[in-house]
């Protein structure tokens, strides 16, 4: 496992920030969504609400492998990279990610409660804006 | 192939709407990166500056598949799966989207991405993912 630095870790807290999800099927049809919830319990760990059993929720437990571009206004960028570990539908972590979510969602007029938070391990991460894109930051 | 409407021609072409591209390479290990020059050249065909793209584009070049997501202020995506066409580096239309590319941010780019679209979907908070072309 890899762990993030710390400018990394605090693009991700960010909730302004936009988050995408990248998965694909064993197709290899590929699949990116913005996910607002995305948020890191550690230097090593990102966790999501997972609202829906839609096609990310399909291609995540098929392969395990994620990508995640994270875009922090005006111009930094990071891509996170990880493997699935597991799906929590209780306890400290599900809460610490669900009910912030939820909230952002009733501040939009919804109310959705996610089924799982699902856990991901950070493997690598790279720069993403000019002029270090593309470079592995660890 | 798909015919992108004019909203999501729209949506291509506004300077507040964030653009990233995700692609996969042979052993299906994922990259995805910000391309803010992701540009529509016809309703059936997007266009993307190439600016550091360096796994982006040898994953184009292995698989031929990528797919672009949008994010607009109002909070709504669009997603396009599309199928790389090949890079150009010459001719009337990569020196006009060089200098469109220049004027906003000051960078030459070395060569144009071209893809042809084909599956649009829309997705947001207020609607799931809905194919629309």
């Amino acid at each position: 496992m890899a762990h993030l630095p710390e400018e990394v870790v605090e693009a991700l807290e960010e909730p302004e920030n936009i988050k995408m999800l990248v998965t694909a099927d064993e197709q290899k049809n590929i699949n990116m969504v913005p996910i607002g919830s995305l948020v890191p319990i550690d230097d090593e760990t990102l966790a999501y609400a997972s609202f829906f059993s839609g096609k990310t929720k399909k291609n995540i437990e098929a392969t395990r492998k994620i990508a995640v571009a994270v875009f922090q206004p005006p111009m930094e960028g990071y891509q996170v990279k990880g493997t699935f570990v597991r799906w929590e539908t209780s306890g400290e972590i599900y809460d610490k990610v669900a009910g912030p979510a939820m909230e952002q969602l009733e501040a939009a007029g919804l109310s959705f409660t996610p089924s799982a938070v699902g856990i991901i391990k950070v493997t690598e991460a790279y720069a993403l804006s000019i002029p270090l894109a593309g470079e592995k930051l660890v | 192939m798909a015919i992108m409407s004019q909203e999501v021609l729209d949506t291509l072409t506004s300077d507040t709407t964030m653009k990233f591209l995700a692609t996969m390479d042979t052993s299906g290990i994922l990259n995805a990166s910000i391309v803010a020059t992701v540009s529509p050249m016809d309703p059936e065909t997007i266009i993307f500056a190439n600016l550091k793209l360096n796994k982006t584009k040898k994953n184009l070049l292995a698989t031929k598949k990528f797919t672009v997501t949008t994010f607009s202020p109002s909070m709504e995506s669009i997603q396009l799966q599309c199928t790389f066409q090949g890079f150009q580096n010459t001719g009337p239309m990569v020196d006009q989207f060089n200098e469109a590319v220049y004027s906003k941010i000051k960078l030459q780019l070395s060569e144009v991405g071209v893809g042809k679209v084909d599956e649009v979907y829309t997705m947001g908070l207020t609607k799931p993912k809905t194919k629309i072309a």
